[in-house]
Parts: C-alpha cells; sequence; structure tokens
C-alpha cells in the first residue's frame, strides 16, 4: 500500500529538447496518499529566469506563444539556481518514512523527468553513489498519458492524448491552459478520478491466483 | 540553587519515610522509569500488576523477578521460517544483535516471522523455537565469563564473548541450569559447535599435536581416577599411540601418578574405561562443553532478555547456551511472580503446605520466596541449628547436588525426630524448597535493591520536575554513546512526563542553555538537544551574543530579527559566526519563535542571508539597525557599489534582486501547517512539543481527547471517539482466540495532550490495515478495555485536513 505522497509537477520551458531548454516556470501540488485530494496550502508555483544569457537567448518564440510568457516577465523572473533549490526544498519536505515523493503529471516520463534529472544533476540534490537525482521516488511515477493509453487505446474516441484534447474530451475548461499551475491542477484533476476508479475496481476483482 | 540550569534539591535520605502514600500510587502505577530496578518493561508490567503497597511487597517483587538479562551487542541464533524446518547450522542460520530483535519487536516487525535456536534439553540438538517476547531489562553491570574450549593454555583459548548479568542461568554439564555468580573454576558449559574447531576435534588426526584438544572437549579435565586437575594433567593414549590412532575413544586424562600405574600395569585398560565414562562430557552434534575458568567484570550496559515458548526456554546468545530466565514456573506454567500478585491481589486463596511453616510463609502469602524463608523452615521443622540451616542456604545457592542429598538427609531425619511432620511431608517440604533454588533470592540483598528503587520513586513522587529534568539531562547521552537513538528516550520520558502534568517546552535562544533545564514546574529543552547543534555550536553563540552585546550595547532578548540574523547569522568566508545548518534546525524547533512565530519565514530569509556574499553581508550587518526587515536591507544593498549598493557585478546584483524577489513573492506561502511543525520537531527534538499532526484536521467528530480518557474523565464509554496521530502501530499475531495466528495491532497513539495505548483485534484490523500505519492521522472510535485499561479500536477513518491549517 503506497503511503509516499504524491506531487503533481509541470514545466513550462523554452523549448522542446529535454537536454537543453530552460525552464521558465515550474509548479507542484502536493497530493494526500490516502484520500488522493491535494494538501490544502501545499503549492509551488514560480517563473524562473535562465542563468546565463546564452541559455536566455535560446528561448524560442514558439514556446512562448504557447505558454505565453514575454522575455520581460522572464528577465524579470527569480534566477533558474535559486528557484531550483527552493523547489528542491519544497519537495523533500515531503519525504516521510515510506519514502521520497512520487512525481506525476501528464508525459513527465517523457518531458517533466528528464528535464528535472538534468536540473538535479546540475545544481543538485544528486546522488553521486547510484548517479542519479535524489529528489523523487525512483521505483514509482504516476503519468496521465500512461493512464489515458491504457485506457483508451482500443478506442479511436481521443484524437491524441495531448493536455488540451484530454480537456475537451474530458470537459475541463481550456481558460489558463499552458499555464504550469493550471496545468497541474487539471492534470490532477484527471489523474485522482482514475487512480479512484483503480480503487474501487480493485476491491471487485480478484487478483491472486489469476494465472493457475 | 541553580547550577547550570538544573535545579537541585537536597534530600536527607534518612528522613525520607516508608510509607510515602504518593510514592506507592506512583510505583503502582507502572510510571517506573528512572526507579532503580523497575525501568525495564518487565518491571512496569509487574508493578501494574502487583500494586505493592509497602516495602515488603517490593522487595518479594525484587526477589521474585530477578532475569538475568545480555547485554547490548550480543548475538543471538535466529533462524529463518522459510527455508528448511529442521536446524542445519549456517545454512538457515544467521546471527542477529538482540537490540535488533528488540527493536524488531517494537516497530511493525512481526516476530512470528523470526524463529529462534534453543536447545532440545532431552536430545541435545538444536530446533527452530518460537520468540514469545523481547524485552528490555534496562541498564545493569554485566559480565563476561571466560570459557574455554581447549587446553587451558593462552594461546589454545577460544573466548565466547558473552556478556551478562551474573544471575543469568547457563546450561552447566551436572547441575543443570546454573547463574553465572554460582558458576564453579573448571564446570563445564554448554557452547554451540563451531564449525571452525569442531570439524578438526572430530576428525582423527594421527601424528599431529591436537589430540589434546580433542580430548579436552571430549573428557572433564580431571584424572578419571583421582579428580586431579592441574596443570600436569596429560592426556595418556589407551592402546595405540598419538602416530596412530588420536580418537577420543584412546584418549584420557591422567595424572602422572596413576598414568604411571597404568602403563606398569597396576590399572587395566578395563578400569580406565569404565572411570572415563564418569568424566565423558555429553557431546551431540549441536552442541559441546567448554570449561568455565573465570569471570570479568564489563561495566554498566543496556540488557535484554528473550522470551520464548516452552518447554525449552533457551536460546544460543554468541554461541553460549543461555537460558530466557522466566524460569520461576510451577507445574502448571503459572510463575511464582504471578501467584505472588493473585494471592496479594486476593484473586487466589493463600495456600500454605503445611500449618507448621505458615507463620514464616504469611508474609509472602503462602509463595517461597527467600533463600532465609528455606532456612527458617529447616529450624522449625527439622531442628536445624543455624550452621545446619547456613548449609543448606549453601546448598541451595550454589546448586551442589552432593551437599543438597546431604541435606536433604539431614533435612528428613531432623523432620521425622521432631515429628511436627510426617515422612511424606516432609519430603514434599523438601522437594519444594529444592524447587525454589530455581529462583529463590535472599532477602537482604532484595531489600536493599527495593529501599533504593523506592528512594528513587519517591524522589519522582515530591519532585518530579526535577527528576524528570535529570533523567532528560543524561539518559539520551548514555543512549547515544551506544548507538541507541537518543531521541526516542527522550519521547519516552516526555510521553510519561505528560502523563503527570509537566509542561515541556521547546527549546529557547534568549537562555542560552545547553542542555535540558528547569525553573521548578516546566522543563525546557537545552540548544544541544537539538539535532545536529552540538556545545560547539552553544559555545559560539555564547561568545558571539556576548561580544555584539557589548558592541551594540543591547541585550538579546531587546534584538529585533534582523539583527539577530546579522550578528550571528553565517557570512561567507568568515569564521566564528554560527554555521547555516544549525541555525536552520534551531529556527525550525521553535528556538527563535520570540522573535517571529513564524519558522517558514525565518528559514525562508536565512537562506536567501546566506546566499548573500560576504560584502553585500557586511553592507547590511553594517546598517543592520536602519531598517526592520531583511527585504528592505536587501534592496539597499543590491545597486552596485557605485550606484551606492553593495552589489560588485551586474550579475550579483541580479542574483540579490532574484531573492528579495523570492522574498516579496514567495512561490510557496510561507505558513507553518502543525503537520510540518510537528513532523520537524519530531525530527529534531525527539517528539512533536508545540502541536500534534492532528491539529492541522478536522476533529469536529470527537468527544474526548487522550488525556481524558486516560484520567477516566470520558462521558460515554461506549463508544469513545479521539482524533490521534499513530505514534507507533506494531503488527502482531494473537496466539489464542478463535482463529490463533491472525494479524492484529498494539498501537501508541497521541493528540498532544498525552500518548497512550490502544489495540485493534483482528476482525476490525482486517478492514483498517491500510489506515493504521505509522504517523497516520485518523478518528478512530472504541472502548476501554476492562482488564488491561487499553483503548480498543472499533472504527477508525482518515482525518481530513483542514483548508485554513497554519498555525496561531
Amino acid at each position: 500500500m503506497n503511503n509516499c505522497n504524491i506531487i503533481c509537477f509541470d514545466f513550462e520551458t523554452g523549448g522542446l529538447d529535454t537536454s537543453k531548454c530552460s525552464p521558465v516556470q515550474v509548479a507542484a501540488i502536493v497530493i494526500n496518499p490516502r484520500t488522493l485530494d491535494p494538501v490544502p496550502n501545499a503549492v509551488f508555483n514560480s517563473m524562473m529566469c535562465p542563468t546565463t544569457q546564452e541559455e536566455f537567448d535560446a528561448i524560442g518564440d514558439d514556446a512562448l506563444a504557447i505558454n505565453k510568457k514575454t522575455r520581460e516577465q522572464i528577465k524579470a523572473a527569480p534566477l533558474e539556481n535559486l528557484v531550483w533549490e527552493q523547489f528542491t526544498r519544497f519537495v523533500l519536505k515531503y519525504k516521510t518514512s515510506a519514502g521520497f515523493p512520487i512525481p506525476a503529471g501528464q508525459n513527465i516520463l517523457g518531458y517533466d523527468l528528464p528535464i528535472s534529472d538534468r536540473l538535479c544533476k546540475k545544481y543538485g540534490p544528486w546522488d553521486k553513489k547510484r548517479n542519479q537525482q535524489a529528489l523523487w521516488n525512483n521505483r514509482d511515477s504516476i503519468d496521465l498519458l500512461k493512464y489515458v493509453f491504457a485506457w483508451f487505446e482500443n478506442s479511436n474516441e481521443l484524437e491524441n492524448f495531448k493536455m488540451d484534447t484530454l480537456r475537451d474530451y474530458f470537459g475541463l475548461s481550456k481558460e489558463g491552459g499552458h499555464d504550469a499551475y493550471q496545468d497541474v491542477q487539471d492534470t490532477w484533476a484527471l489523474i485522482s478520478r482514475f487512480l479512484k476508479l483503480h480503487r474501487t475496481l480493485t476491491k471487485r476483482i480478484t487478483f491472486k491466483g489469476a494465472c493457475k | 540553587m541553580q547550577e547550570n540550569g538544573r535545579v537541585s534539591i537536597k534530600l536527607d535520605i534518612k528522613k525520607v519515610p516508608l510509607d510515602c502514600k504518593r510514592t506507592w500510587e506512583l510505583i503502582s502505577s507502572g510510571y517506573t522509569k528512572g526507579v532503580f530496578q523497575l525501568e525495564s518493561n518487565l518491571g512496569k508490567q509487574w508493578t501494574k500488576r502487583l500494586k505493592p503497597e509497602n516495602i515488603e511487597h517490593l522487595t518479594a517483587l525484587g526477589a521474585l523477578l530477578r532475569p538475568g538479562c545480555c547485554a547490548i551487542g550480543t548475538k543471538v541464533a535466529v533462524g529463518l521460517i522459510n527455508r528448511v524446518s529442521t536446524y542445519q547450522r549456517n545454512s538457515v542460520m544467521k546471527w542477529l544483535p538482540i537490540e535488533r530483535l528488540y527493536q524488531q519487536a517494537q516497530r511493525k516487525y512481526c516476530l512470528y516471522k523470526q524463529q529462534i535456536v534453543s536447545l532440545d534439553e532431552q536430545t541435545g540438538l538444536f530446533y527452530l523455537n518460537r520468540i514469545d517476547n523481547v524485552i528490555y531489562t534496562g541498564n545493569k553491570p554485566v559480565y563476561q565469563p571466560i570459557i574455554n574450549l581447549h587446553r587451558r593454555t593462552v594461546n589454545c583459548r577460544i573466548r565466547y564473548n558473552l556478556q551478562c548479568t551474573l544471575d543469568h542461568p547457563l546450561l552447566t554439564h551436572d547441575r543443570g541450569w546454573v547463574n553465572l555468580e554460582d558458576l564453579h573454576i573448571g564446570e563445564y558449559i554448554a557452547v554451540a559447535r563451531r564449525l571452525c574447531n569442531s570439524s578438526k576435534a572430530t576428525i582423527n588426526h594421527a601424528g599431529q599435536k591436537n589430540f589434546r584438544n580433542i580430548c579436552f572437549q571430549h573428557y572433564a579435565y580431571h584424572c578419571v581416577f583421582c579428580n586431579w586437575h592441574e596443570a600436569s594433567l596429560d592426556v595418556n593414549h589407551l592402546n595405540d599411540n598419538r602416530q596412530k590412532n588420536n580418537n577420543p575413544d584412546n584418549l584420557c586424562f591422567m595424572c602422572p601418578n596413576h598414568h604411571k600405574m597404568y602403563t606398569e600395569g597396576y590399572i587395566s585398560e578395563k578400569e580406565v574405561v569404565q572411570a572415563r565414562e564418569t568424566y565423558r562430557l555429553q557431546n551431540t552434534k549441536d552442541i559441546q562443553w567448554a570449561q568455565y575458568t573465570g569471570i570479568e567484570f564489563v561495566g554498566e550496559k543496556e540488557t535484554y532478555d528473550i522470551k520464548v515458548i516452552g518447554p525449552n526456554h533457551n536460546f544460543i546468545a554468541n554461541n553460549v547456551v543461555v537460558h530466557n530466565c522466566l524460569r520461576a514456573l510451577d507445574e502448571h506454567g503459572v510463575s511464582m511472580t504471578e501467584h505472588y500478585c493473585r494471592r496479594k491481589n486476593g484473586e487466589e486463596p493463600v495456600e500454605v503446605i503445611h500449618q507448621a511453616i505458615e507463620s514464616i510463609l504469611r508474609p509472602t502469602y503462602g509463595v517461597l520466596t527467600y533463600q532465609e524463608q528455606a532456612m527458617q523452615i529447616a529450624q522449625a521443622i527439622a531442628n536445624f541449628n543455624l550452621q545446619d540451616a547456613d548449609e543448606l542456604r549453601k546448598a541451595i545457592g550454589k546448586k551442589l547436588p552432593e551437599e543438597m542429598e546431604k541435606v536433604r538427609v539431614k533435612f528428613i531425619a531432623g523432620c521425622e525426630k521432631a515429628g511436627i511432620v510426617t515422612a511424606e511431608e516432609a519430603i514434599k517440604i523438601f522437594g519444594w524448597i529444592k524447587e525454589s533454588q530455581r529462583y529463590s533470592f535472599n532477602k537482604s540483598h532484595a531489600a536493599c535493591y527495593a529501599i533504593n528503587g523506592y528512594y528513587c520513586a519517591y524522589c519522582k513522587a515530591h519532585f518530579p520536575v526535577q527528576t524528570y529534568t535529570s533523567w532528560l539531562f543524561h539518559s539520551p547521552k548514555k543512549q547515544a554513546k551506544k548507538g541507541e537513538n537518543p531521541k526516542r528516550e527522550v519521547r519516552d520520558l516526555i510521553n510519561e512526563a505528560k502523563l503527570m502534568n509537566i509542561d515541556v517546552l521547546p527549546p529557547d535562544i534568549l537562555n542560552l542553555k545547553p542542555n535540558f533545564y528547569t525553573d521548578g514546574k516546566i522543563i525546557t529543552f537545552g540548544l544541544t538537544d537539538i539535532k545536529s547543534v552540538g556545545h560547539s555550536v552553544v559555545k559560539k553563540l555564547h561568545e558571539l551574543v556576548a561580544t555584539q552585546e557589548v558592541k551594540h550595547s543591547a541585550e538579546l532578548p531587546k534584538w529585533t530579527w534582523l539583527q539577530l540574523l546579522t550578528r550571528i547569522g553565517p557570512i561567507k568566508q568568515e569564521t566564528g559566526r554560527i554555521g547555516e545548518s544549525a541555525l536552520a534546525n534551531m529556527i525550525s524547533a521553535g528556538a527563535l519563535r520570540h522573535f517571529n512565530p513564524n519558522r517558514s519565514k525565518l528559514l525562508a530569509e536565512l537562506k536567501a542571508w546566506a546566499k548573500l556574499s560576504a560584502g553585500e553581508a557586511n553592507f547590511i550587518y553594517e546598517q543592520a539597525d536602519k531598517f526592520d526587515n531583511l527585504i528592505n536591507a536587501m534592496k539597499a544593498a543590491a545597486p552596485l557599489k557605485k550606484e551606492g549598493g553593495a552589489c560588485h557585478s551586474a550579475e550579483r546584483k541580479q542574483v540579490v534582486n532574484s531573492l528579495i524577489s523570492l522574498l516579496e513573492n514567495p512561490p510557496t506561502k510561507l505558513e507553518d501547517s502543525p503537520n510540518w511543525i510537528a513532523g520537524t520537531e519530531e525530527i529534531l527534538l525527539g517528539i512533536a512539543i508545540t502541536c500534534s499532526r492532528i491539529d492541522a484536521c478536522n476533529t469536529s467528530a470527537i468527544n474526548a481527547t487522550c488525556r481524558d480518557f486516560h484520567d477516566g474523565n470520558v462521558k460515554n464509554q461506549g463508544s469513545i471517539m479521539l482524533g490521534v496521530e499513530l505514534q507507533s502501530v506494531q503488527e502482531i499475531k494473537t496466539k489464542k482466540g478463535k482463529a490463533p495466528g491472525s494479524k492484529m495491532a498494539r498501537m501508541t497513539i497521541t493528540d498532544g495532550t498525552c500518548a497512550i495505548d490502544a489495540i485493534c483485534w483482528p476482525e476490525q484490523y482486517k478492514e483498517m490495515q491500510h489506515l493504521l500505519t505509522d504517523g497516520n492521522t485518523v478518528i478512530v472510535q472504541g472502548y476501554r478495555d476492562k482488564k488491561q485499561g487499553t483503548f480498543v479500536v472499533q472504527q477508525a477513518w482518515q482525518a481530513e485536513e483542514l483548508l485554513d491549517n497554519s498555525s496561531d
């Protein structure tokens, strides 16, 4: 039974290349693993400015068009390394004896976690012995994309699995989309429904000995 | 009188009355932490059971409750339940430190998963036995018996590093279970075979020189004819010489005289073989016999004991077979201590074996408890004089079979002559006395222990604040030295102090006291009691504060937070200041609450301050009096130097502006949730002092607190609703009931008022297992168990967190 806190997070970035792009915003909410409800007031949301001019110049206009941020806003934002330090402190505050927090989000396995790994290696926390990040739970993660795929892989109802498409399909408002904090809230609204569905079904299905 | 922050009390022991009701109530309540000889779980359990009312009761309890214990670090042989069913040495067995077994028993780890290796006393073979309980028996003087497996020379000696108390029974070859203090030099003790030397011992190393060791391991170190056991005793080959045959059957010990007689033909081989059998050690494939040659005092250590399931109440500790010590059992398996408690409390009729000795056993409710009572019985019905009675005492104490036999004959003859009891009754009474040798203790010794324990309890009852302060000051340090977690000791002591209505406050930087201290009413943490804040930090703090107070002509209580941060906070490349992590821990533990109760805000400002360069920090330090907060001070420092600021480059300016931005618009709310405060204090102080995790939750459904339950002030006894944090949850298996082997839980629950014990029976535990986990906050509904007085959980719900749970 999982007793690790779940943290749903999202980056808005200045590009699509996870090995190079600079995040311009990071947001996160903390979820109680037993109730699957957001922990009150446990929210992180901050813009961030790349630490070097090179990285700042590499921010693409097309990316800015999507996440509706301006270069002035980014320039005025706190530096990436300082925001990252506060973010890691926020995440590690929810580490318990059960383990590190479980990361959750939309397509985090393909996008946000590789960026997080890169930042961990650059600024910490980094486990030198195992050569891996020391911020998130290493074994578990909750990716909305995987859940949606599992339920809709045999269906044509969804055109694609992008967040905007999911918002449309499930009836969530598109207002505020591509703002990291709004994305995190919408993502969790969907993930929590899937998880509650799983919990309900688990009680009705006998898994033990199913392959005998 | 204040000494190092502690209030000392002068107490004249001679004037302490032994009939103080408050003291006896304290002892009977089971709050015996810090009370000599009764501090352990065993002591607590039995004082609650017995409810002693006078020194006699306490003396009897001390005499009956004589568990020998093993010192911390003792390795116990355990087996794994999923492996082969029969014991196989070195394949399924592993050695576990006894304190780790105790920790497993305290946490969720089920004891049923762990099996212990015991010796079947009938067959002499090991088997896997079940553990009933692992008991912490407190700090005691421990000794190390010197046990030799090889010939009695230093070079060949193998030491078995068993460290235990003097009253711990070891299995001897001739006398059965004998306490360590009663062992004779040269006596043989059962030890587990070691693969490294046992295989060599059984192989016939013809032509080798280890035939001496082979003989030593198979026969007692005596001449087979004359009991000679000095150094000149040598090994003799009966038939073939050492070059041909070194098997045990060809060897024996003989003194030089008898060896000469054998070689000259005065003694036949048959006679030697016959005589040798008396001294043959009953080795088996699992045990052999090693010689006890002395004892060494090791020191005072934490001790533990293991209670194993019968019929063989023993286990293997550091390769030595030891008893689990709770041996004072009658034929029904009920301990003498239990009989004493039942009779004292009127639960069982007081039965005395004969009217003639009723007056001797009346003070102990018919239970033969003391060695002195055995002496008095012998004097009363067998006309023993004082000398004879003393011989009886020695025979009982030293457990010498020959001496006991002599005394038995004398006793029965004396009884017949006196005519007070019949011959049959005399035999029965003597059998009873003989049985008592397993557990009886001398009253004078027990009385001393009882008086010492009473004095400790008296101090605790009349000066509880000072007693707890003293314990909090000393005990965690001892735990830390022994590698134990000192914070657990702090938690247990404070939990008990709360039950005695003693308030405990978090540390306070204004007082600058390094350790726990009291003003006579309240106990306050010291600064070094915060994790990672050491004496060097506190010393530096003293020096810094003293210097800065003189420099700025203002005492510490009058400083603002900004002044404190700039005057003692860390500055890069400057030594002599308090480090960031130490100051952060002090803030998180609440030591700076007088400057600002919002710990998250202080921490955020400390982190920002620590990021400033030395120049920027010193700029702010020199002008700290001009600003009311750090943000304004940093805004003044943000411009470049040429612009009147402190930054030496545009990059640094950007960094300082980022820091200001993060303080003005923090990415996360800088508010202290009760959850965070409680969790942080548990880590840094050992226990949540300011608030409990449950304070962050909706507790509108509750109708009582843990304190109400403890004090018995609950209105609706049938349905008590508590909002609690599960401080510890231990999953165990039931032994009796409808379905033995089902899982149930034993818990410690708290809501900040106090901590109480709770249980959840198997039927309910099955439904609520997912909620009953360490650290979880739940609303529980249940009732008080009439026998034990614990809270029985019938239902539990996850406590919902409040939307606005910022602390006051």
